[in-house]
């Protein structure tokens, strides 16, 4: 691997990119959020006064090794799921290292970081805690069913796993995204997406850090500062994971920001309209609707090839 | 050569003359008698021998100078050595046996005794039917006699029975010779089996035949006209009954044998059918016993019939062979471990099987015990497995497949009320009772026992088929049961020198499959022996239950043909069954294990059966790559028996509970190598048969959705268990579907994913069940909600067990992301996305059992009780690390791993993956295990060193510094949450783990039950019943067999 | 067929019918008797050669035409055979009823039941 240092460097590049669009994409989303309830709402730059303040934090308690992990391995989920898509169509400098994996290793990655997380909360001995990740775990699995199914969707009709190629075989126009090729699965896709965006009304594991205690209360400081900064990268990978698989993916970085963005702005203003499901409910609402979709994405390709 | 005629000389003379010699005092008396039987066996064991080894010639002996019919004659061949040596030995164990009762009542007994041998080897000699007819009936006296002396109610009451019912018999018996000789003018058996061909009234000759077989389908006590016989059994003298069931039994059946050839083959059937049925009926109806002498009784008549049968359809079928190796090792078999048996119910008065435990403080009766239960219920390497292999083989060439199925039923029926008897009597409480163990009585039980040994040896030998090498891992084992008395860590370090040299040696002779599954099976018993050196308490006999075990896992690698499978795969059964049964309170669990395997092992032999039968000549694996209409069948019958093995989805339900009671540091055995037995016979039958199709059913396509549905619902019902062990007992069956999914793929891709997957398991099972051993072995309790903040105290398993879920769970960058992402690309590449979708699904759902298991047990509130446990023993944690080593070598190295495989699967299926330098391709995607694994580990050590500089001294806290609602918890039992964890997902997908399998297995058992309860209420206990059946059978079968023409 | 063939199978059912109704013990002992009975009747019936003479050879005649002029002597052979087992076998049987009816002090077939099932 000669060219291992060049990689290295572009995807620091890209690490700086990637952290700064999602800090400011949190501050655009409090923004919207404020707007729409009737308030004016914090600056944009507010992530970046909320990260510095926590790491400025002197005082740092610990309940025991797991829990001093479990940030970290949050943190080193949203960097690695990251580093393994590739970002930008087309450019050298945005491949990150995508040649470790294929879409699998990205999708199976998004755990790694959720259960290091979950691990470390559950060490705190807070009883919301568990309860927090016992929600969010449980509705992952049933929100990944469509994902996965439109992704295996996706596999059929491209023959591949590769997010390049797959991104690839979308050039040339708008019709030539999976949103137009293949509208089912994207359906199913994107109703996958909204759970694993947890906005509202798939948001209850949230619920125990507002009452307010559960995994994010009990981590402060430089942990919570960890998590802040995750927080950016894992929703842009998630972003950009969605927008390459059906979205045609981008080819340069405007085209980026303009998708990714709309993008999210489905998730919020579907969060910010709908009240909030119980647990019961969103499983089941994930286990009908949203995995009938895929089954059909998928029996379509089953009978076609 | 002693002319036999002085066996009935000896006897008789020695009856004449005992009132005299009693005169002289009992003890003289009683030398007398024993000398007359030695006697009397050494003349029959000469003509044995010289039959044997010095090509003796049959013989044929007349009385009185005078040719039949006028005088007694007597036929001596081999066979008939062979009976009288077998029946003279039992008489003499009998007399031991019965020595004391012998000697109260004097000469009179002795007397009786002498005539009942004198009888029984008249039986066998006789060459003639109205001598058969005589002595028949010197032996029923004889006997009657016997029981009458013992005054006791039942026995008297089951000896009034016994007589009428054998009165009948001799009615129809004399009626038929009378006939017989009439027709034929003859009465010795081989001239009369000459002139029935010339005979014309055909319908006369049909009756007169008709009489004598049916008199002696009455003394062979064949359902339904043998009420009587299993109320006398029930009621007499155990020393008697054990006596009559053998030496009675085997001399009428060898009597019933030499007139077989004179009647007709419509007879001949109805020998066989009635056979059949009482072998069925009667082990159906001793499922609702709880005397044992009842269950014993039970199973006596079921044998006869069987044996009846089978020697019938050696005669129907004109196949001599078959009769030395079926009919006579399934009677031996019969012989040897009922009159044992029998024997043994007289020293333990007890008359339910409940309060057998009592049996346990004699370990020499224990141990005889043991392996006269495992004879009957037809294990190898006893006769009576030998017997039913070569009958169901010849069945099979004769495609009678019927007649097999129904074999295999009443086996499985006997070992289900056998095993019960066994597993109760070895574990349940018992009241201290004291018991009488007669040494006499003992000594004998003891020659029956090793005489029981010696023809299994002999069979074995026999019908030895393939090179000593295969029996080769069976010998640590039994070594170590004869070195039992070792002390434990002795025998754990021998057993792991052995596993150790096997491995050494022989490993490396092997190629291809079986080395790949072997290497897995040493490699992993060594590991896992390991940590059975923790063990304190004395076992006499569990290492060498295990290295059985861990062998017979081994053979079934190393057989090259069905039957050398089959002694495996039964061995495995019943040694894993014994070892789980060692756990606590595991009767009902281990039952239902071995039912169900017992059952598999029965479905497997059947389509071993069907795939014989179209090249009855070769036992190799090669029958099934014949194509043949029985192929499909045979294909769906043997995967049905792995499945089972594997607890796929409907045949699952024993696993948890076997998981979970079974001792802690055998489960991992169980569930990280036992498991993977099923996965080999799936191989070896998809290498060799492929997976059949038909224009309408492609197997692979069930097959794949039996894989798939079992890693989900396995998966699913996980996540809800309470008890450590039986959540990862549930985690084994989804992990174990995914093989059989990606098996049934029969791509390069798909095998090198079912083989990943395989190793990924045997790997983490192995780690993640020896560390919640050690945590049971500190903590005492396997339910998780009871633990909790265990981390601190026990760190090296917490960091194992995390190890376990990451790779378990499939999340890079350990092997489990190998494994599953070997599978999707294999799933894809196929085109079977739905399964894809099913087995995403059931791995995402892996995550909730992962986390709650790590969470309930090591994270959370630690509980007052276990503030003081310390960490598991480095008997457990040495073999999780090394384990875990062999994980991360093959998560940095995943080609190290699927080279290897490769390397087997390439000659069958082509190349599923392909490389460039460290990265791996597949006709759909790319990954690179080495990157991701320094990628992650860089980002990894990265963040962890930020924290480390920006936080360097960090405020350590105690356990109830947290904020509960802005309140301080006190409790930790209330903050613990663990208890129900997934209770929501419960109540939207439970309707997913609704138990329909469990339901299913329950009616089916209920409904055997019941049928069985029904059936034997038809034995009312009333004499005139019992003769109403004989009347009426004899009614039915008379227009069955002769009144149609 | 002749008229004692049939005699000794009427017999026979006659003891078959007695050992179905009666509930007697010793009844039913006698009735078996009565089937062996019967059935002596037919077999020695059965070695019956209209107009041959007993196989007692007590002339001349007889030793040298023995064949054809002898009823054939195996059945009555047999026959006496079975007639002295079938009375031992009945003196055992009433021994048994003996010993049973000092156990329980009836003679009713229906009162030893308990062995069953």
């Amino acid at each position: 691997m000669d060219n291992f240092w060049t990689t290295l460097l572009y995807a620091f590049l890209s690490m700086f990119v990637i952290f700064n669009y999602g800090m400011l994409l949190g501050g655009v989303v409090y923004k919207i959020i404020a707007r729409v309830h009737g308030r004016f709402g914090p600056p944009v730059w507010q992530p970046y006064v909320n990260l510095l303040k926590v790491m400025g934090v002197r005082t740092a308690i610990s309940h025991g090794i797991m829990f001093w992990l479990g940030p970290v391995f949050r943190f080193a989920g949203g960097i690695g799921l990251f580093l393994f898509m590739p970002v930008v169509f087309g450019s050298v400098w945005m491949q990150n290292f995508s040649f470790s994996g294929d879409l699998l290793l990205v999708i199976y990655f998004i755990f790694f970081g959720q259960l290091g997380m979950a691990l470390g909360a559950a060490e705190s001995g807070h009883p919301y805690s568990p309860m927090g990740i016992m929600r969010g775990l449980a509705q992952v699995t049933v929100s990944e069913v469509p994902f996965a199914l439109a992704v295996i969707a996706l596999a059929a009709q491209h023959g591949t796993l590769s997010i390049t190629e797959i991104v690839a075989a979308q050039q040339g126009g708008i019709g030539n995204w999976n949103m137009m090729t293949n509208p089912v699965a994207t359906l199913a896709g994107m109703m996958a997406f909204l759970g694993m965006m947890m906005h509202a009304p798939f948001n209850l594991h949230l619920a125990p850090q507002e009452i307010p205690v559960g995994p994010p209360t009990e981590y402060h400081s430089n942990f919570l500062g960890y998590m802040q900064a995750n927080r950016a990268f894992f929703a842009s990978a998630k972003l950009i994971l969605f927008m390459n698989l059906f979205f045609g993916g981008a080819t340069n970085i405007p085209v980026l920001v303009g998708k990714t963005f709309t993008l999210y702005m489905f998730a919020v203003f579907v969060g910010v309209v709908n009240p909030r499901f119980t647990l019961e409910n969103s499983i089941r609402w994930f286990i009908r609707i949203p995995t009938a979709t895929g089954i059909i994405a998928v029996l379509i390709y089953t009978f076609k090839n | 050569m002693v002319n036999p005629l002085y066996i009935v000389a000896i006897l008789l003379g020695t009856g004449f003359l005992l009132p005299l010699i009693s005169k002289a005092g009992r003890r003289v008396a009683l030398t007398v008698f024993f000398m007359s039987l030695i006697a009397v066996s050494a003349i029959s064991y000469q003509w044995l021998w010289s039959f044997l080894f010095d090509g003796q010639a049959p013989a044929m002996f007349y009385t009185a100078g005078v040719e039949p019919p006028l005088s007694i004659n007597f036929l001596l061949g081999f066979k008939e050595a062979i009976f009288i040596t077998a029946v003279n030995l039992i008489a003499v164990v009998g007399a031991i046996y019965m020595s004391t009762q012998i000697k109260e009542t004097g000469y009179k007994a002795m007397i009786l005794f002498l005539l009942m041998v004198l009888g029984l080897n008249g039986l066998i000699l006789t060459a003639d039917i109205f001598n058969l007819f005589v002595f028949l009936e010197i032996t029923s006296i004889a006997t009657f006699s016997l029981v009458g002396m013992d005054l006791k109610l039942n026995s008297l009451t089951g000896g009034l029975k016994y007589m009428i019912a054998g009165g009948l018999a001799s009615v129809f018996l004399l009626l038929g010779i009378i006939i017989l000789y009439s027709l034929t003018g003859t009465l010795g058996i081989e001239s009369m089996s000459q002139y029935v061909l010339n005979v014309d009234n055909v319908k006369l000759l049909s009756i007169g035949s008709f009489l004598l077989i049916f008199s002696f389908i009455i003394e062979m006590k064949q359902f339904p006209s043998n009420g009587w016989a299993i109320d006398a059994y029930d009621g007499v003298n155990p020393g008697i009954t054990g006596l009559a069931s053998a030496t009675g039994t085997a001399a009428v059946f060898y009597s019933l044998y030499k007139i077989m050839p004179i009647v007709s083959d419509e007879i001949l059937s109805m020998i066989i059918f009635i056979g059949s049925l009482t072998f069925v009926v009667s082990n159906l109806m001793g499922l609702m016993q709880t005397s044992p002498r009842r269950m014993l009784g039970y199973s006596s008549v079921a044998q006869m019939g069987l044996v009846m049968a089978a020697a019938a359809w050696s005669v129907f079928s004109q196949n001599e062979g078959l009769f030395f190796a079926a009919v006579l090792p399934l009677l031996l078999n019969h012989f040897f471990a009922k009159a044992g048996l029998f024997w043994i119910t007289g020293i333990i008065k007890k008359n339910d099987y409940r309060k057998w435990g009592v049996i346990r403080e004699n370990k020499v009766l224990l141990g005889i015990f043991i392996v006269m239960v495992l004879a009957l219920t037809g294990m190898p390497p006893f006769p009576g497995f030998w017997g039913k292999w070569n009958l169901v083989l010849d069945l099979s060439a004769n495609f009678e497949f019927f007649w097999i199925f129904i074999i295999l039923l009443g086996s499985l029926f006997e070992a289900g009320y056998m095993l019960k008897w066994l597993g109760v009597t070895l574990k349940k409480t018992y009241e201290k009772d004291i018991v009488a163990y007669d040494s006499y009585k003992v000594l004998a039980i003891e020659i029956v026992n090793i005489m029981l040994l010696i023809v299994s040896f002999y069979y074995f030998f026999r019908q030895n088929h393939t090179h000593m090498g295969y029996y080769l891992p069976y010998t640590a084992g039994l070594a170590l049961l004869g070195l039992r008395f070792l002390p434990e860590k002795i025998k754990g370090v021998l057993s792991l020198a052995s596993i150790f040299l096997y491995g050494y040696l022989f490993l490396t002779h092997q190629s291809g499959f079986p080395l790949f599954f072997n290497a897995m099976f040493v490699f992993g018993a060594f590991v896992l022996t390991i940590a059975t050196l923790n063990r304190k308490k004395k076992s006499s006999t569990f290492y060498g239950l295990l290295m059985l075990m861990i062998g017979s896992l081994i053979a079934l690698v190393n057989a090259e043909n069905i039957l050398n499978f089959f002694i495996s795969w039964e061995i495995m059964t019943v040694t894993s069954y014994l070892l789980i049964h060692r756990g606590r309170d595991s009767e009902k669990e281990s039952f239902s294990y071995i039912m169900f395997s017992l059952g598999g092992a029965f479905l497997i032999l059947m389509g071993f059966a069907l795939a014989y039968s179209e090249n009855p000549q070769a036992l190799g694996y090669g029958i099934f790559s014949i194509a043949n209409e029985n192929s499909m069948t045979a294909f769906i019958l043997i995967s049905l028996g792995f499945l089972i093995k594997t607890a796929a989805l409907g045949v699952h339900i024993w696993i948890a509970g076997a998981y979970s009671k079974a001792e802690d540091d055998v489960t991992p055995f169980i569930s990280a190598l036992l498991s993977k037995a099923g996965i080999f016979g799936f191989v070896m039958l998809l290498l060799t048969m492929g997976i059949p199709r038909t224009e309408y059913i492609d197997l692979a396509y069930i097959l794949s959705w039996i894989g798939a549905l079992t890693a989900l619902i396995g998966t699913m019902m996980a996540i809800h268990e309470e008890n450590a062990k039986r959540l990862l007992a549930y985690s084994s069956m989804g992990q174990v579907g995914y093989i059989i999914l990606a098996l049934s793929i029969m791509s390069g891709l798909g095998w090198t994913a079912a083989m990943f997957q395989m190793i990924n398991h045997f790997l983490i099972k192995g780690v993640l069940f020896l560390a919640i051993a050690g945590v049971i072995f500190r903590t005492g309790t396997a339910d998780m909600y009871k633990m909790g903040g265990l981390i601190k105290k026990m760190p090296w398993s917490f960091t194992a067990v995390m190890f376990g879920i990451i790779a378990i769970s499939g999340v890079p960058p350990l092997t489990g992301f190998g494994a599953k992402w070997l599978l999707y690309e294999a799933l894809i590449e196929k085109g079977w996305y739905l399964q894809t979708g099913a087995a995403f699904f059931a791995s995402t759902v892996a995550f909730l059992y992962c986390f709650r298991l790590i969470h309930a047990i090591f994270l959370g509130q630690p509980k007052n009780e276990f503030r003081n446990v310390k960490e598991a023993p480095a008997w457990f944690i040495v073999p999780q690390y090394i384990l875990i080593m062999v994980i991360f070598l093959f998560s940095v190295f995943p080609k190290l791993l699927i080279e290897q495989i490769t390397r087997i699967v390439e000659p069958v299926f082509g190349q599923g993956v392909t490389w460039t330098d460290g990265t791996a391709y597949t006709s759909l995607g790319y990954w690179n295990g080495t990157t991701v694994m320094i990628i992650v580990g860089t980002i990894f050590v990265v963040l962890t060193a930020g924290l480390l500089i920006k936080m360097p001294k960090i405020q350590k806290v105690k356990q109830f510094n947290i904020v509960f609602s802005a309140e301080r918890p006190e409790t930790p039992e209330l903050t613990h949450f663990a208890y129900e964890f997934f209770r929501p997902y419960r109540r939207a997908l439970g309707w997913m783990i609704a138990p329909y399998a469990k339901n299913f297995w329950a009616a089916v058992s209920e409904w055997t039950y019941t049928i069985s309860d029904s059936l034997r209420k038809i034995y009312t206990g009333n004499t005139q019943t019992y003769i109403f059946y004989i009347l009426m059978m004899s009614v039915v079968l008379f227009y069955v067999t002769v009144g149609v023409k | 067929m002749n008229i004692i063939h049939i005699i000794g199978f009427i017999l026979m059912i006659i003891g078959f019918w007695g050992l179905l109704t009666q509930k007697n013990m010793i009844k039913i002992v006698l009735a078996l008797a009565i089937v062996e009975t019967g059935l002596q009747l037919v077999m020695v019936t059965f070695g019956f050669i209209k107009g041959h003479t007993a196989p007692i050879l007590d002339s001349s005649e007889l030793v040298k035409g023995a064949a054809e002029m002898i009823v054939d002597p195996v059945p009555q052979a047999l026959v006496l055979t079975a007639i002295v087992i079938g009375v031992a076998v009945n003196a055992l049987m009433l021994t048994f009823v003996i010993r049973l009816y000092q156990k329980k002090k009836t003679l009713s077939i229906t009162e030893y039941k308990d062995l069953k099932w």
